[in-house]
């Protein structure tokens, strides 16, 4: 596994720190999404539909502040839309980085050289920029519904590693996907000399126009035992090794919604990053008065049933990490060894 | 994709009770502006982008096409709701992608087999 000592330890803290305060529901990580503008139209993705004028809107850096002080959460992930089309990206994320917040910037990577050429980031252990990359050339290409993404997202990333910047892929799987090349993916992703990777098997979006290919729980699961089953010890991955061995199979985890929760225009995003089932107008109304168990897996809600994305799933694995020395001595092990 | 038929250009009428209910969850899942007719007939354009059912006096909360804060709207006030906006949730870009695709390798020379 791939993530920093400083990162791993402030997660640690974090954590045990909610679990001495007997805190039951806790954010690990504020899904931060500061527009909904794109400079793609992928297929899986179920973010961007909507009218002209909401397209236009953003949050300025003070809402996004406010979010980030009022969840309390040691890391904030940037998605979207494409935080790298949102003006105040600059300023945004060095206050949070000057908040100590690790940052996980989630981009295509279109425009990344050009914003590190504009002097916009400061290299830092708080940001990684996490680059989109669902497979190989060809795989990734007909994702995002365009060809030569995959080519400029690699300029990106090389521009941003010979600049001393953090860099992290993040990789969305669905039906169809080959282990095989995948693996091939890994080392291709290890040669560029990125810092890890981090994989989900995608989300069925109500609106997301490519409705087909989305994996079913038992897909999801064959398919990451035999791309995972023997890593090679250079492939490393910046997520819980729990998470990766509960995609394989390994673990029944029940899922987290209130772990990535989710600040945009609209407000706090009920239940999860995932499913728009209304919004709250603060943090503590989010937690308060959403109905937690009409969701997850095991509620029996059709909208959960074949989900197993990582931001429901991930504050899980690290929950358990540290609720039970078997938690924490299975993450050790993986950690250690490399093996899942 | 979304094999569910869409709602653009749907006008459900004048609605109240629980035909209001179900068209605000309508109007809350579409992805398109929509007029939200008031009771004294006055119009309002926008996206609705919430709604409270249970709240003591049950809302929708919408951003106006024509910019500016969110609006907070009572169910009490609420006459019909147009869908009146494209969906930009509906049709099938993925399909329509891949056969530009196709028809771009189509329009290739053959390659040497």
């Amino acid at each position: 596994m791939s993530v920093p000592a400083s990162q791993m330890w402030t997660v640690a803290t974090y954590v045990l720190k909610q679990k001495l305060q007997r805190r039951r529901r806790y954010p690990l990580v504020l899904m931060l999404e500061p527009l909904f503008r794109c400079n793609l139209a992928c297929a899986g993705c179920g973010k961007i539909q909507y009218p002209a004028h909401i397209l236009k809107k953003q949050l300025s850096v003070e809402q996004c502040l406010a979010a980030v002080e009022e969840c309390g959460a040691p890391m904030v992930s940037i998605p979207g839309g494409e935080p790298l089309m949102y003006p105040d990206i600059g300023r945004l994320v060095t206050e949070l980085v000057a908040r100590r917040k690790y940052v996980y910037l989630c981009t295509n990577a279109i425009l990344l050289k050009e914003k590190l050429e504009a002097g916009l980031f400061e290299p830092s252990k708080y940001l990684s920029f996490s680059v989109h990359m669902d497979g190989l050339e060809p795989e990734h290409d007909e994702a995002v519904c365009r060809e030569g993404v995959f080519g400029q997202a690699v300029e990106g990333i090389r521009e941003a590693l010979r600049r001393g910047f953090r860099v992290t892929t993040n990789t969305t799987l669905f039906d169809g996907a080959s282990a095989m090349r995948m693996q091939m993916f890994f080392d291709e992703m290890m040669d560029l000399g990125v810092e890890g990777m981090m994989l989900s098997p995608g989300y069925s979006y109500s609106k997301a126009p490519d409705q087909e290919h989305f994996l079913r729980r038992q897909k999801t699961n064959e398919l990451f035992r035999k791309m995972l089953s023997n890593p090679k010890p250079r492939w490393k991955f910046n997520q819980s090794p729990l998470f990766l061995q509960f995609l394989m199979g390994k673990h029944d985890f029940e899922c987290t919604p209130w772990g990535n929760p989710t600040y945009n225009m609209f407000g706090w995003q009920r239940p999860c990053y995932l499913l728009q089932e209304g919004y709250a107008a603060s943090f503590k109304e989010l937690m308060e008065t959403t109905r937690w168990e009409h969701y997850g897996h095991k509620s029996g809600n059709e909208k959960c049933k074949d989900c197993m994305v990582h931001c429901g799933y991930e504050p899980t694995a690290v929950d358990y990490t540290f609720s039970s020395w078997k938690g924490l001595k299975a993450t050790v092990a993986a950690t250690v060894t490399g093996k899942l | 994709m979304d094999h569910e038929r869409s709602l653009e250009g749907w006008d459900p009428g004048r609605v109240e009770g629980p035909d209001l209910a179900f068209i605000v969850e309508r109007a809350f899942d579409y992805r398109g502006d929509v007029t939200v007719v008031h009771g004294d007939g006055r119009e309002q354009v926008g996206y609705v982008f919430n709604r409270d059912a249970e709240a003591p006096q049950p809302f929708v909360q919408m951003f106006p096409r024509d910019g500016g804060e969110a609006v907070t709207i009572p169910y009490a006030d609420i006459a019909s709701i147009r869908f009146s906006g494209r969906d930009t949730a509906a049709g099938n870009s993925y399909a329509a992608w891949l056969r530009s695709r196709e028809a771009v390798k189509a329009s290739k020379p053959a390659s040497s087999a």
